[in-house]
């Protein structure tokens, strides 16, 4: 037996004596346990909670959303406020748009208008005031809606009407004021600063819209209310996640793409990313809108294969690569780490190098994207189109890795590790559809696509890595404009 | 306790698992950890970190091969890591003197028991003994020796000879004395 021989049978296996409680003490504070874990999985759930807690606070107030309920108030006892009965044309009657249940407008403008009781104006119970609230019991945030259809001949009033403007807003806070803009451009019934419509032609109002803790000022000042119909700058926050596949190309030195041809006999590879996404649109009116958020991906790759891997470069003169390949530590495909010696070749085969591997790799990044963009508005759906780059903070590759020889490893241990932690940069292009779901909430789909003009490992390797990235991401998004 | 129940357990964090982890690996990942040491304050310092990094990526580690050539990975990569890479050209030009006379092994080697064998490659200068555990002990080829390294696989070469040489001269050495 030789030395070596003697050396490895005494060895190998060899068990040295070790304390192990006081190794176990030196240990245990700082290893995860299961308190932790716990922990975190509860801290995650709870910032789970206020997240969506968050999103529904900060939702605005929605018309169409909550069931509808009567409010406590009695329709029989209520004194609405009629307006004058015009004498020279019996039967035509004029009718404010204030809430029947707010008096302010009739008292501060009018002392003697007559009121009457809901019989009397002709409401009947089928034509009761509607109102809308998210809790019946005194919520000072009390909405009603207008329905402006005769209830007789469920037509609408005679008068013409900016069908497209009230078609957009419908589901608008805005649009009584809307509304009643319309109706006073067109009736011009004006009397001091209160709107009087004619209840033939504008049939019956069965519910009028406003929030009642609304100032009254914001129901008279029309030009006002017409001029701010459609905010200037909108803004909108979206929350989406999805997934993504990843590409890395290497490149010689001398800018010279390395492309690997593979004689395998199998050979599985995956690459792909799971996206998170927070997003802030800030919109201009023309369409035009930036946008910027957070964006956290996790990266996840893997490479299962049997054979030979053959590296060439893509430029048939140049041998630079290959040389470099056949000197260096080589790079092959998809990050794996090649592991074994070259098997001797003639001068017509290129270099071939063991590749029975498996290898997984884990990495994270942090990416704070800045785009411009364009939004096209087409009803419902919304269509963008923007461009940008995206500052990229990186973690170190993590994962392990499985040769052929058995040897395996911690890839956050491997000093060849070509992915180090950094900071970065990508050019990046997406397109997005934004589906209304209501006035405020949208259900967005996003394509994306990022490069990297730069390598993204270290100056060190021999051969640099360039970047790109296919993402599709779903979400909501919502506007944040009251 | 089977191994694939301390496995799971560990991926659960339970303190239990994890403690009979250590237990019953320690005294093998001991001696890994003291080949690649130069003594063994320094071969402890090395194993307690290797068990926290083992604990912290025992939730990726998927049962592929075995679970202990997983951790002597670990303990081997934790022990590279913490030794100065320049101790390799150190090592090259200072030690001619003891190497330019290869001689052949004494046959005294025979009654040399485990512990001994231990001392002997802890004395090793640290280039030498890096190389040396993984090419003989390990079965690394010089190819991956020199990417676990960093170093040329030429590099790798003439240390291995010259930690043959040395251990040689050391074994010359301890036969002379003990006569």
């Amino acid at each position: 037996m030789s030395f070596e021989d003697h050396i490895r049978k005494n060895l190998k296996n060899y068990p040295s004596e070790v304390d192990v409680e006081e190794l176990w003490s030196q240990i245990e504070p700082e290893i995860p346990n299961e308190r932790d874990r716990k922990r975190r999985i509860f801290i995650f759930f709870f910032f789970f909670i206020g997240l969506i807690a968050g999103i529904t606070y900060t939702l605005p107030y929605s018309t169409n959303n909550g069931s509808e309920a009567r409010l406590p108030i009695s329709l029989e006892d209520t004194k609405y406020p009629i307006g004058v009965f015009d004498e020279n044309s019996p039967g035509v009657r004029y009718y404010t748009t204030t809430h029947p249940n707010s008096n302010t407008i009739i008292s501060s403008a009018s002392e003697n208008i007559p009121t009457a009781s809901k019989a009397e104006l002709g409401i009947d119970n089928s034509r009761a005031i509607r109102i809308k609230s998210n809790k019946e019991n005194g919520n000072p945030r009390k909405k009603a809606f207008l329905e402006f259809k005769n209830p007789n001949t469920k037509q609408l009033p005679s008068f013409p009407i900016n069908h497209e403007l009230i078609e957009k807003e419908l589901l608008e806070e805005e649009m009584e004021k809307v509304l009643i803009s319309e109706v006073i451009s067109e009736e011009e019934k004006i009397n001091g600063n209160k709107f009087w419509l004619e209840l033939e032609e504008l049939p019956m109002i069965t519910a009028l819209v406003y929030e009642i803790e609304e100032k009254e000022e914001d129901l008279v000042e029309n030009k006002e209310i017409v001029s701010t119909t459609k905010p200037k700058w909108t803004t909108q926050v979206g929350l989406q996640c999805g997934a993504g596949t990843v590409n890395d190309s290497y490149f010689s030195k001398d800018g010279n793409l390395i492309r690997y041809i593979t004689r395998l006999n199998d050979r599985t590879l995956y690459s792909r990313s799971l996206d998170f996404n927070i997003s802030l649109f800030i919109t201009h009116k023309s369409g035009f809108f930036v946008k910027s958020g957070l964006n956290i991906q996790k990266i996840k790759s893997g490479i299962n294969t049997i054979g030979l891997l053959f590296p060439q470069t893509i430029n048939s003169n140049s041998t630079t690569a290959d040389s470099q390949i056949k000197n260096e530590s080589t790079p092959s495909t998809d990050r794996q780490v090649t592991n074994n010696p070259a098997p001797s070749q003639t001068t017509n085969t290129p270099s071939g190098l063991a590749n029975n591997q498996y290898r997984t790799f884990y990495q994270t990044n942090f990416n704070l994207p800045i785009s411009l963009g364009y939004h096209i508005n087409m009803g419902k759906v919304t269509v963008g189109f923007e461009s940008g780059i995206l500052t990229n903070l990186v973690s170190n590759e993590k994962g392990s890795y499985y040769f052929h020889n058995h040897s395996m490893g911690d890839l956050s241990d491997h000093p060849l590790s070509p992915y180090k932690a950094r900071l970065g940069m990508m050019i990046t292009n997406g397109i997005h559809l934004d589906f209304a779901l209501n006035d405020n909430l949208y259900f967005s789909l996003n394509g994306n696509h990022g490069f990297s003009p730069k390598p993204i490992n270290d100056n060190d390797s021999p051969y640099h890595i360039k970047r790109s990235n296919y993402g599709f991401n779903a979400g909501i998004k919502f506007n944040l404009n009251k | 306790m089977t191994e694939a129940e301390i496995i799971k357990g560990c991926q659960k964090g339970k303190a239990l698992y994890q403690k009979e982890l250590v237990v019953r690996y320690s005294p093998m990942l001991m001696s890994v950890s003291r080949r690649y040491s130069k003594d063994n304050e320094m071969a402890k310092d090395n194993l307690q970190e290797s068990f926290i990094k083992i604990f912290r990526h025992i939730g990726k580690y998927k049962p592929i091969g075995s679970f202990s050539a997983w951790m002597r990975r670990i303990v081997i990569n934790t022990s590279l890591q913490s030794m100065d890479k320049s101790c390799f050209k150190r090592e090259l030009s200072g030690l001619d003197e003891l190497l330019e006379q290869p001689s052949s092994p004494p046959e005294a080697y025979a009654h040399l028991g485990a512990e001994e064998l231990m001392d002997l490659i802890q004395q090793m200068p640290q280039g030498f003994r890096q190389v040396f555990n993984l090419s003989i002990l390990e079965g690394y080829s010089h190819r991956e020796i020199s990417e676990i390294l960093g170093i040329t696989e030429s590099t790798s070469r003439s240390q291995l000879v010259r930690a043959r040489n040395y251990l040689k001269k050391i074994l010359v050495k301890r036969e002379r004395i003990r006569v």
